[in-house]
């Protein structure tokens, strides 16, 4: 199947390559975002298929930029996985509640990734 | 069709015939261990497992079908000569066999359900693979996330394994809020693809509205797929991992029950007839069983009883289970009527047959009774005949409950291989005697004194091959299981021919138990009886093959509870013989009545040799003594003085002289009343610790008679006898032998 | 941003655009305005100018489908690109309605 438009948000430079590596050698495009704030610029009418996010960011967290996608009309129906690290399962909840979907703990296989990508819109 | 009553039936009947293919099996190994090339064993054993199997799977017992299909492949060839049955593998075989037996027993009789941890079964699959010289076996649960082997991948037609085991059948219904929340049905599809081929795919449609009412970001979809995968359930699954908050999943295995497609049927929204033509496109049903299935389900009460309960799976299930029961038991039968005559009966039914006769030989005895009290002579004649009748119902009724020790002693062989095994020992188990009858009441209870003293002969007394043949014996122990009647009762007898009992430790340790008195004098006998004595055991470690804290005192309770004895021969050097002797039933006696006073006491006629009749002055009124018998002294027994009852202070008295094997003792009652036949009615609790009384009866003139525990006389006899051996120079009074 | 063209002569529509979530509300307006006025027909759609579709547009196609055959007509599915071919074998939509062969 065709390659997707994946942006990814994460304060982490390493996380972030470490993401882009993945899934462009996957045959995904990957668009990088350093948190919240930067994501939405983002969204600028551009197809994104799919938002991988980080929790714990400045500016815009994980559950205030899944709120703000949800409430883009042209992005609210655009799958949002979120990173989260053992200990934040309570964001888990909050994530859910603001309308994520589906999660992905810290640390992961690429594969795992991989996997998860293609499960949600390959 | 068929009820739950039927149905739990039907599964008893594969119980039973799964038993007796899991002990076939264990037969012709055990026949294989001493003739490899035996062809028949083999052909035995294959067909065993085979048919096994084939079983199993009709009830969907999957473990026992996984399990028994290897060890099919196995046997199918060593049956084509591919592999040797060698004494390991037969050892592997034997501990695979006694799994499948723990299984079937592990089956729930009220649900046909069986759940086992397959932990054993692997470890037992391991070894034999490593055994052959084989990779090991894949794992009985598959862990491998492998892509499809389907060599019809792409073609979208089913493949020769998809053909063999089925495909996996998928039954998606997505939530209506899917959409809307970004996810994508054809996404998961797509990643399933790469688990598999998919083999049929039906999207469904039913719910969906026309246009006009349509809300068009709901989902009103559903998919109905057919997989064909090597994956497992959970690897299915996992694939639909984001979304199984917003879907409702079913998933079918390769090969699942009728009844399972049925009730995916009746839990799926969409008509049954769509459903089902679905299921049967895919070759997952019949038409017909389709058709059946809904039809049932029309008949049932309105109740939404989802089509999988139990008694429609029981319906359909059974109805194939049926056929193919009838078509087996067709061929059993034959080959039943082959062998012999036989008809099984369940035990209970005999049980209760046996206790009418018991009651009817009470009710007759009465009946000719009064007749005699009446003096009505013809009234005397007619119920004469009718006991005569009734005792020869009563024998036949008997006879029903016997049978041949030599199922119980040929289990043996496995004990005596295992043990042998264990111990390091070679011994050889030779049997007896196996067509001598026994009740079923009496050989299911002996199963236990008898393994206590074959394990007892196998470990302390025959001994290792070095020390044998360093003492000039063969290196190959004999242990000998013999069974045979003698006066009236069964002889069991265990021989070995090991070191004996040694009779100097036994003495050591009864003094150091506080047993017996360091200064007593005992006979050899006596000190061989000790064994059996509370709390001794001779065995300096203690091996678990006897047990812990499991002594000869348990063996010789066990054997006390079957009225019967247990004796010890033994030779240091030479070896022992344990002899049991039991009678032969337990539930009714031929006895012979005698009173004391007014109480009335009956004497198993079988132990009665003759009576005699003597002149009360000349005895003493001591509780025993000795009479003169033929020139011999007679140890006698006051039965009063015993029980505690008044002496009779009659002229005439009268001695039933009672033996027991080569003993002989006399009982001095009051009166004779002839022989008698009645049934044995069991102490109550409160009583079963009488000294010397075995149980009770009712006569037939309603009184009631207590029966007299011969044996443990006998034992407080001989107790007495010791310490008080008969004087040669005495007098002792002379009886007037009386016959009986 | 989806796009419905109507064809005056022949019972048939042309999309246009993308036809996936975002988008199946505002089709399904124009799909009835379409097809409402005149329901027994055999329809046709074409699909050559549908550069994106989801399942949700599948569904919507489907739900037009229903709507035709309810009323006594038909729907066809034509001249579908790649991308969108793939997702109807996928779904084993059926492009050729059954229904039009009667």
């Amino acid at each position: 199947m065709a390659g997707k438009t994946i942006l990814i948000v994460d304060d982490s430079m390493s996380m972030r390559q470490l993401v882009k590596m993945t899934l462009t050698a996957a045959g995904h495009q990957v668009i990088e975002a350093v948190d919240g704030r930067d994501a939405l610029s983002k969204l600028d009418g551009q197809k994104i298929n799919l938002i991988i996010s980080d929790v714990n960011m400045p500016n815009l967290d994980g559950i205030g930029l899944v709120k703000a996608v949800k409430a883009n009309a042209s992005y609210r129906f655009t799958p949002i996985v979120m990173l989260t690290t053992e200990s934040e399962q309570s964001k888990k909840a909050e994530g859910q509640a603001a309308g994520a979907r589906a999660w992905i703990v810290k640390p992961f296989q690429p594969q795992q990734l991989l996997s998860a990508v293609d499960k949600l819109v390959g | 069709m068929l009820d739950a009553d039927q149905w739990s039936q039907l599964l008893a009947s594969f119980v039973e015939e799964a038993r007796d293919l899991a002990r076939q099996a264990e037969e012709y190994l055990l026949l294989l261990d001493t003739q490899p090339g035996n062809e028949d064993a083999i052909n035995g054993l294959f067909r065993a497992m085979h048919t096994l199997k084939g079983s199993a799977g009709l009830f969907s017992l999957t473990p026992l079908v996984d399990f028994t299909h290897r060890l099919e492949n196995l046997l199918m060839a060593v049956r084509d000569g591919q592999r040797q049955l060698d004494p390991t593998l037969i050892s592997i075989m034997l501990r695979c066999v006694d799994e499948v037996g723990s299984m079937i027993e592990l089956i729930d009789p009220a649900s046909g359900q069986l759940e086992v941890d397959t932990t054993h079964q692997q470890q037992l699959l391991q070894a034999l693979a490593e055994h052959c010289g084989e990779p090991s076996p894949v794992a009985l649960i598959p862990v491998v996330a492998a892509a499809s082997g389907c060599s019809s991948k792409g073609q979208l037609q089913r493949c020769a394994s998809c053909e063999a085991d089925g495909a996996w059948h998928i039954s998606v219904r997505f939530h209506p809020d899917l959409l809307r929340n970004g996810f994508d049905p054809a996404a998961f599809l797509r990643y399933l693809q790469r688990l598999g081929d998919i083999l049929d795919l039906q999207l469904i449609d039913e719910a969906l509205p026309a246009l006009t009412e349509l809300d068009p970001e709901s989902c009103y979809l559903g998919l109905e797929i057919g997989l064909c995968s090597a994956a497992s359930k959970a690897e299915i699954e996992e694939v639909f991992e984001f979304i199984r908050d917003f879907c409702t999943l079913r998933i079918l295995p390769p090969d699942s029950a009728l009844a399972d497609y049925l009730e995916l049927i009746q839990a799926l929204p969409e008509t049954d007839g769509r459903i089902g033509e679905i299921l049967v496109n895919a070759g997952l049903l019949t038409a017909t069983e389709l058709a059946e299935g809904l039809a049932l389900q029309g008949a049932q009460p309105e109740q939404p009883q989802p089509l999988g309960s139990l008694l429609v799976e029981q319906g359909m299930v059974v109805a194939q289970a049926v056929d193919a029961a009838l078509n087996k038991q067709q061929t059993v039968r034959e080959k039943r009527l082959q062998e012999s005559a036989q008809i099984r009966v369940a035990a209970h039914k005999l049980d209760e047959l046996i206790n009418l006769v018991g009651e009817l030989v009470i009710s007759a005895a009465g009946a000719h009774l009064r007749a005699r009290a009446n003096g009505d002579g013809a009234c005397m004649e007619t119920t004469g005949l009718v006991n005569q009748h009734v005792e020869q119902i009563r024998e036949a009724a008997l006879k029903l409950r016997m049978i041949e020790i030599g199922d119980t002693f040929n289990r043996f062989h496995r004990v005596v291989r295992d043990v042998s095994e264990q111990l390091g020992k070679n011994i050889r188990l030779e049997i007896r005697g196996a067509d001598t009858e026994l009740d079923k009441a009496v050989i299911d209870k002996l199963g236990d004194p008898l393994t206590h003293l074959v394990r007892n002969a196998m470990d302390h007394g025959i001994e290792s091959a070095a020390e044998r043949l360093a003492a000039g014996k063969p290196a190959e122990g004999r242990l000998i299981l013999d069974a045979f009647h003698e006066s009236g009762m069964v002889v069991i007898e265990i021989r070995d021919d090991g070191r004996g009992l040694n009779s100097a430790r036994i003495r050591a340790k009864a003094v150091e138990r506080g047993l017996i008195d360091p200064a007593a004098n005992l006979s050899e006998a006596e000190i061989h009886r000790l064994i059996f004595a509370a709390g001794f055991s001779t065995a300096d470690t203690v091996s678990d093959l006897s047990g812990r804290g499991v002594g000869m005192d348990v063996v010789r309770s066990a054997i006390d509870a079957l009225r019967g004895t247990v004796e010890i021969e033994s030779r240091a050097g030479l070896g022992s013989t344990f002899r049991i002797r039991l009678p032969l039933t337990l539930a009714i006696i031929d006895g012979f009545l005698i009173s004391l006073g007014e109480d009335h006491f009956v004497i198993p006629l079988d132990m009665v040799t003759e009576c005699l009749e003597v002149d009360g002055q000349q005895l003493t009124g001591a509780s025993y003594g000795y009479i003169s018998l033929r020139g011999r002294p007679l140890p006698c027994l006051s039965l009063a003085s015993h029980f505690g009852l008044p002496e009779s202070t009659e002229g005439r008295r009268n001695i039933v002289v009672v033996s027991q094997g080569r003993q002989q003792a006399g009982l001095i009652v009051d009166h004779l009343h002839g022989e008698l036949q009645t049934v044995i009615k069991p102490l109550g609790r409160l009583f079963q610790h009488l000294q010397g009384i075995g149980g009770s009866t009712i006569l037939g003139t309603g009184q009631v008679a207590l029966i007299l525990d011969v044996p443990s006389l006998f034992r407080h006899l001989q107790q007495t006898v010791d310490a008080h051996p008969a004087d040669p120079t005495q007098n002792l009074p002379h009886p007037d032998v009386k016959g009986r | 941003m989806f796009q419905l063209e109507r064809d005056i002569a022949a019972p048939r529509l042309e999309l246009r655009g993308s036809l996936t979530i975002y988008e199946v509300n505002d089709a399904r307006t124009l799909l009835l305005e379409a097809l409402g006025s005149a329901p027994v027909q055999e329809w046709q759609m074409g699909l050559a100018q549908l550069d994106e579709l989801d399942t949700a547009g599948v569904q919507l196609l489907l739900s037009a489908r229903h709507f035709l055959h309810a009323a006594g007509g038909s729907l066809q599915l034509v001249e579908a690109g790649s991308g969108v071919l793939e997702l109807l074998d996928l779904l084993h939509v059926a492009q050729a309605d059954a229904r039009a062969q009667c």
